[in-house]
């Protein structure tokens, strides 16, 4: 028996273009001689060096990266580097780099899960990021070979919650009343990974506000929010809801944010 | 069931005769070929299910009506020895998913790219439940799917020993319908009025009705930049000119079907109606646009000073000019005497503006930050960083809404309209500082160590005029208001981690972590007024991957986060408004004994629980509020087989499960999402020849939604199929 050098279960199970999602009824299909990922049969280490040769854009900012945290540099412990996410190299680059040779960490989330094992659980949510749907890349969001990989964390020049703005442009802002939740970032009330929550909300009722603006819980039997007793208004719903505070972004003409 | 139970019976059955089948032929297996360059896949997909076709949508991320069309396509042709050119495409109908993009790439002197990418996203427009009444009420029958589409164009001068130059523009666009969580109010809930002299003859109401967003956004960026390296020192300077224009327009129906009756209309009628009466049909909707023109600079400066230490400046400019418009109309009908009217804007008496207007605005926008920083690495296994970011962030604005307001007679039904200006601006200036101090060791043998810290501390001034709007003395009245705050913010974040890897079979890995954040908001206008939050998170994330082999491997991760928030405000002393903790543990097996067959298998279980006023709060704010429980688990399971020489198969299965959905309280609206989904599928492919390859899957999918009171169900088979041809 012969086997080609093949990807393996990165391509077996998210290598397609599209219809994926909850149901893999598409796409997903066997390739021999599978290996866990990011194992390529028949390949062994070369280190990162190797990579610069080509990649050099991407190794060169790799020290800065988070990533690079994790990274020892013994051969005998196989790669912590470049080829822990994108398999031993020793074949691609004998080929010269053909694609085949190598996993593309890039087109494919399931080198991510390799260690982020909880975030296939969060994207097979129904309210998440269409990643196993490949319609969207954890490579959108994060760079995992330059810098933080939470894009705008610490002294990053990128501003905080830029990396959900530059697709969200309506919720951005700036507004004339700002939300100031806006300041603890999107993630502040959102799982930007999936929620089983409607719009990725980290809680789908009005304690996704009440933890910043409950102002009492001193067993008085009420709920105050700017020294308002909201029981009666939360009988009715969520704090985000018709008539009251909808424009949870930002308002222009509302400082109590009703749009 | 019975459909389930006879596609299970069946599939079984295929599957075991062709594993029976599989045995001495699989030894014989050829390799199957892989196509990455030069072509095409064509594929086709088909549900035949029965319960909701939106829910179905949503879910799947797939059209009702399945789709057809080209999956995969590449063409690649070397132009000549050191010339690469490249065309992909994707071209789905039903799915809406489409992709072209040529590419040319030239060793040594650059490349140039363009294309355009266009998906869809569909959305379910589920509002909300009551389970009293069984209250489910879809009023929108519309198609809810957003369209985004990106054309794109990078180009590339890299010529050797030069400076690189780098040109990119994209034009994002995001069209299309989406649901939305703002629902619209009903009095369909059976839920009883609490008092008997209530004029609310129905019940009482919640707010479930669903509502939808029509988008219209488009993005347009031009970014141009060189780079260049001189000896140790690399510098790079980037224009960007960013324009958006948003006009999105969210729609929303209160108490639709219903016109409040007026038993006794009171013998001197009021122009304004008291609450109880107004609950009609209002229905209406909220415009927003949005116009951003802005152009800003990145400069970047890299140095080696030596083999052990590195410096960086940089700087980012960025100027924003946005127009701003808004029109919230909203319709009511009510009976008088002499009819049903149907004015513009709102009409309760009872606190409440009457939130019709529209409105124009502007918007300057300022940013100025500048980042120093020092890469130290004093010895082998150290490496220090060192970072300290400056920003100024500066902006005005303006708005002036005129509110529309018809003061209604009730005996005549003669319509007055009431214009109102209410004009509002806020001045922002905050000035940002944060260090941030990185260290890495890898001095211990087979131990990595790390430790980040920064601290962002923002002083900040804010002004705010605002008017609001209430009744008074049977009409509308604005009063100008003017809030000034000091803004103090500090925020602490700190990582602390590990990773130890004994050996090539082994590696665990350890993170803490913790944010502490205090915002602080002073209103210096009246020197007494102000608020306090105090939101600290802390948590751990421990990792261990074991493979002893290649055909066995074992990973699990658990991360653990706690969320404790704490505010204090005017008249009020510091208290809990937070407790949240969550524990996620997820396991990924991963087995191949033999090449013949490999089996996956992941799971991930959450416990998430988030605590603010309940039960803390007690007497009948508990009958309001529970806590918010986001637990679910999920898992699935995928095997292969090599079946015989030329064919191999594959079999998958899901499941999800939440169960958080609190049917019990009736004073307010249920909490918590409660579903079960699982899905079962079953693929063959197969080699025709060595340039064609055929592979067909079977599935089904049975998804449950308790959130939506099961009107979001729906299970049946889907059946895929594709041709793959290599030329």
């Amino acid at each position: 028996m012969k086997f080609r050098p093949r990807l393996n279960k990165n391509a077996l199970l998210f290598g397609g273009a599209a219809a994926w999602g909850l149901l893999l009824i598409s796409c997903v299909m066997v390739n021999r001689t599978v290996l866990q990922s990011p194992l390529i049969p028949g390949a062994t280490f070369v280190g990162n060096k190797a990579c610069t040769e080509c990649h050099a854009e991407h190794v060169e900012g790799f020290a800065d990266a988070t990533h690079a945290n994790v990274a020892l540099g013994d051969a005998k412990l196989g790669s912590t580097g470049c080829e822990a996410c994108h398999g031993p190299g020793s074949l691609h680059v004998k080929s010269g780099g053909t694609k085949a040779t190598i996993v593309n960490a890039g087109a494919k989330p399931e080198t991510c899960f390799q260690c982020h094992l909880d975030k296939r659980g969060e994207f097979s949510l129904a309210n998440s990021h269409a990643v196993l749907a490949g319609k969207v890349s954890c490579n959108d969001c994060h760079d995992p070979h330059r810098g933080n990989a939470i894009s705008g964390s610490g002294a990053a020049l990128e501003a905080q919650n830029e990396t959900c703005t530059k697709c969200h442009t309506a919720q951005k802002g700036p507004f004339i009343f700002g939300h100031n939740a806006m300041k603890e970032g999107c993630v502040a009330c959102h799982s930007p990974h999936g929620s089983v929550n409607q719009k990725m909300l980290v809680a789908r009722d009005a304690n996704l506000c009440l933890r910043c603006h409950l102002q009492t819980t001193d067993r008085n039997g009420v709920i105050l929010v700017s020294g308002s007793d909201h029981r009666t208004r939360l009988q009715n719903g969520t704090c985000w809801i018709a008539g009251c505070h909808e424009a949870v972004h930002g308002s222009n003409s509302s400082k109590s944010l009703r749009y | 069931m019975n459909a389930l139970s006879m596609f299970l019976r069946r599939s079984a059955l295929v599957l075991t005769g062709a594993l029976l089948g599989a045995g001495a032929q699989a030894a014989e297996a050829d390799a199957f070929p892989t196509f990455d360059e030069n072509y095409i896949k064509v594929s086709g997909q088909v549900p035949n299910f029965t319960g909701s076709k939106a829910a179905y949508q949503t879910r799947t991320r797939n059209a009702t009506t399945g789709f057809g069309g080209i999956e995969a396509f590449n063409y690649t042709k070397e132009v000549s020895r050191i010339t690469t050119a490249t065309v992909d495409g994707r071209v789905l109908p039903g799915s809406e998913d489409y992709w072209l993009q040529f590419k040319v790439v030239k060793n040594e002197v650059g490349a140039i790219d363009v294309g355009y990418k266009r998906f869809r996203t569909f959305y379910d427009g589920a509002g909300g439940f009551f389970p009293l009444n069984n209250a489910w009420l879809p009023i929108y029958q519309r198609a809810l799917h957003v369209d985004r589409g990106d054309f794109y164009v990078n180009a590339t001068i890299a010529l050797p020993k030069a400076p690189v130059f780098t040109f990119r523009y994209r034009n994002q666009t995001r069209t299309g319908r989406k649901d939305s969580t703002i629902w619209g109010d009903t009095d369909f809930t059976g839920v009883p009025i609490s008092s008997l002299g209530s004029q609310n003859v129905f019940s009482a109401n919640r707010k479930i009705i669903p509502a939808y967003l029509d988008l219209g956004e488009r993005q347009e960026q031009i970014e141009a930049s060189v780079r260049h390296t001189v000896g140790k020192t690399t510098g790079s300077l980037t224009l960007v000119v960013d324009r958006i224009d948003n006009l999105n327009t969210r729609s929303v129906d209160r108490f639709p079907g219903q016109l409040r009756p007026f038993p006794a209309i009171p013998a001197n009628p009021p122009t304004l109606v008291p609450p109880a009466l107004a609950n009609s049909e209002n229905k209406g909707f909220d415009q927003q646009g949005f116009e951003e023109s802005s152009y800003g600079f990145i400069g970047k400066v890299e140095t080696a000073f030596s083999d052990r230490l590195t410096g960086f400046v940089q700087a980012h400019l960025k100027h924003a000019a946005i127009d701003t418009s808004a029109s919230r109309l909203i319709t009511g009908s009510f009976a008088t005497l002499a009819g049903t009217v149907a004015p513009v804007g709102s009409f309760t008496a009872g606190g409440r503006p009457p939130y019709s207007h529209n409105s124009t605005g502007d918007l300057d926008l300022d940013v100025l930050v500048g980042t120093v920083g020092l890469n130290a690495k004093p010895n082998k296994d150290l490496r220090v960083d060192v970072a300290l970011k400056l920003e100024h962030l500066q902006y005005d604005g303006r708005n002036n809404a005129v509110y529309v307001n018809n003061l209604v007679n009730q005996t005549t039904g003669s319509v007055t309209q009431l214009l109102v200006p209410a004009p509002s601006s806020s001045s922002v200036d905050e000035k940002p500082v944060v260090p941030e101090i990185s260290l890495r060791y890898t001095g211990i043998t087979k131990v990595s160590l790390f430790a980040t810290w920064d601290y962002r501390r923002v002083p900040g001034d804010e002004k705010f005029a605002y008017a609001s709007i209430s009744p008074g003395g049977g009409s509308i009245v604005g009063t100008l208001n003017l809030f000034n705050n000091k803004v103090k913010e500090s925020h602490t974040n700190v990582r602390l981690g590990g990773s130890w890897t004994p050996n090539a079979f082994f590696n665990g890995r350890a993170e803490f972590f913790t944010k502490n954040h205090e915002n602080r908001f002073d209103a210096y206008l009246t020197g007494t007024e102000f608020y306090f939050l105090d939101y600290d998170i802390s948590g751990v994330k421990l990792t261990g991957t074991f493979r002893p082999n290649p055909q066995v491997g074992f990973t699990t991760r658990y991360v653990q986060q706690r969320g404790k928030a704490a505010i204090a405000s005017t008249g009020y002393a510091e208290g809990d408004s937070n407790n949240s903790r969550r524990h996620n543990i997820a396991a990924t097996l991963d087995l191949n004994p033999s090449k013949l067959v490999y089996v996956q298998a992941n799971v991930n279980v959450v416990f998430d629980k988030l605590s603010t006023a309940y039960p803390r709060a007690g007497g009948s704010a508990n009958d309001v509020l529970r806590n918010a429980d986001n637990n679910y688990w999920n898992g699935n399971v995928v095997t292969g087989y090599v079946l015989d020489k030329n064919t191999d198969a594959l079999i998958e299965a899901t499941y999800y499960k939440a169960d958080n959905y609190n049917t019990a309280i009736v004073a307010s609206d249920p909490y918590g999402a409660g579903g079960r989904d699982y899905t079962v599928a079953f693929g063959v492919k197969h080699k025709f020849t060595p340039k064609l390859l055929g592979s067909a899957k079977v599935g089904y999918i049975d998804s449950r939604n308790l959130t939506a009171g099961g009107n979001s169900d729906f299970k049946g088979p889907l059946f895929y199929a594709a041709l793959e041809h290599a030329f």
